[in-house]
């Protein structure tokens, strides 16, 4: 025992009645302690519903967009679809369809302006219903080559038709052009939810 | 192995409302008997008891993660409980006064009745020490806080809290005799 340290007196402490809390004030104290950080567990959960909300929204206007499986999309407009990028394909049908070799010139005289692409016909895969696996292989490579292309030379010269967009992005995807399609439609998301606003 | 208090209590400031279980389950009966042995009587312990949890709650994004657990919490409830005692009578905490006239011993009675009586005879007593020797006592034997924790506790230095618990245990033994048997 020292002055500050009594262990018979500690020992009789230890003795007295441990009384405790009634389970009232457990109750209130435990629900205070979860409510105060639920806040953030629940900011999680909200986070995952949120995500997971979008990703089914986007699935199923997906599924809606590309139509019944195996029917190729129709465009309403054929002659309003104008994507720049179409007039290598469209070349590279004709070449694989005809065999005959198409010249730079008539590549470039497509390219030449706006008007011209306006002109030009919508998508070739749609256009011509011809497939990729129809296509040889000079085809295949000038699919290959839109996947380094940027984007804006995927955008529709009228940006006014959803419709036109939305075939657009149905064929790109037909046509197994992932990069295309990806661009389009972020470029339709882009125009239209912003005028949702 | 026991998972330490701090670790505990940087779970709950996560988000883990488990860690606060067991950091509650934990101090629970400790806090409510410090707080109801620094009270007076007619405190209303169970709501000052709550209003300290609730305090804790309320301040986990204050407590210091480098220091321990267990002083920051007394202090908190020590709080409570000096604002109970100001609202009550608006004066600050007495330093010491003298105290009253122990509880004398009951005679010829067997072991176990002589231990009951020293028991209550030290409830008693306790309950008349000053507040501020009071807690102490109490900081010492029931948070087993060293003595520069409860100086950080009731906001004194470690020397004022030597004096106090000496004071303090001088005047409980005076008022036990008889029952070191």
């Amino acid at each position: 025992m020292n002055e500050l340290h009594d262990p018979r007196l500690s020992d009789l402490y230890r003795r007295t009645p441990q009384q405790e809390p009634r389970g009232e004030s457990d109750r209130v104290v435990l629900d205070a302690a979860h409510r105060a950080v639920s806040g953030r567990q629940g900011f999680a959960v909200r986070g995952w519903a949120l995500a997971a909300t979008l990703v089914l929204g986007v699935g199923l206007g997906w599924q809606l967009l590309s139509g019944p499986p195996g029917v190729a999309p129709v465009s309403p407009q054929p002659a309003a679809l104008s994507v720049p990028a179409p007039a290598d394909q469209v070349e590279a049908v004709e070449r694989a369809k005809t065999g005959a070799a198409s010249t730079p010139s008539a590549a470039m005289k497509r390219r030449q302006s706006a008007a011209d692409m306006e002109l030009a016909p919508a998508d070739p895969v749609v256009q011509y219903g011809a497939s990729i696996d129809a296509a040889d292989g000079q085809l295949k490579e000038e699919v290959g080559k839109s996947k380094t292309r940027p984007c804006n030379e995927f955008w529709l010269v009228d940006e006014r038709s959803r419709e036109a967009w939305l075939a657009a992005i149905a064929g790109a995807l037909d046509a197994g052009e992932t990069h295309r399609a990806a661009c389009l439609q972020t470029r339709y998301q882009q125009l239209f939810s912003r005028s949702q606003r | 192995m026991t998972e330490p208090d701090e670790q505990l209590m940087m779970r709950y400031r996560e988000g883990d409302g488990a860690a606060f279980d067991t950091l509650y389950r934990r101090h629970r009966g400790p806090v409510f008997r410090y707080i109801q042995r620094l009270s007076h009587t007619g405190e209303d312990v169970e709501s000052l008891y709550q209003d300290a949890w609730m305090r804790v709650i309320r301040a986990r994004e204050q407590w210091d993660p480098t220091q321990p657990f267990r002083p920051w919490l007394y202090r908190i409830a020590h709080n409570r409980v000096v604002d109970a005692w100001r609202s009550a009578r608006g004066v600050e905490i007495a330093g010491g006064e003298a105290l009253d006239d122990a509880v004398e011993p009951s005679p010829g009675v067997d072991a176990m009745q002589l231990l009951r009586d020293c028991v209550e005879r030290l409830m008693g007593l306790l309950a008349k020490l000053p507040e501020a020797q009071r807690s102490a006592f109490l900081l010492k034997e029931e948070a087993g806080l060293t003595l520069a924790q409860i100086g950080e506790v009731t906001g004194v230095e470690r020397e004022t809290v030597k004096s106090r618990l000496r004071y303090a245990l001088k005047r409980l033994r005076d008022g036990l005799e008889g029952c070191d048997e």
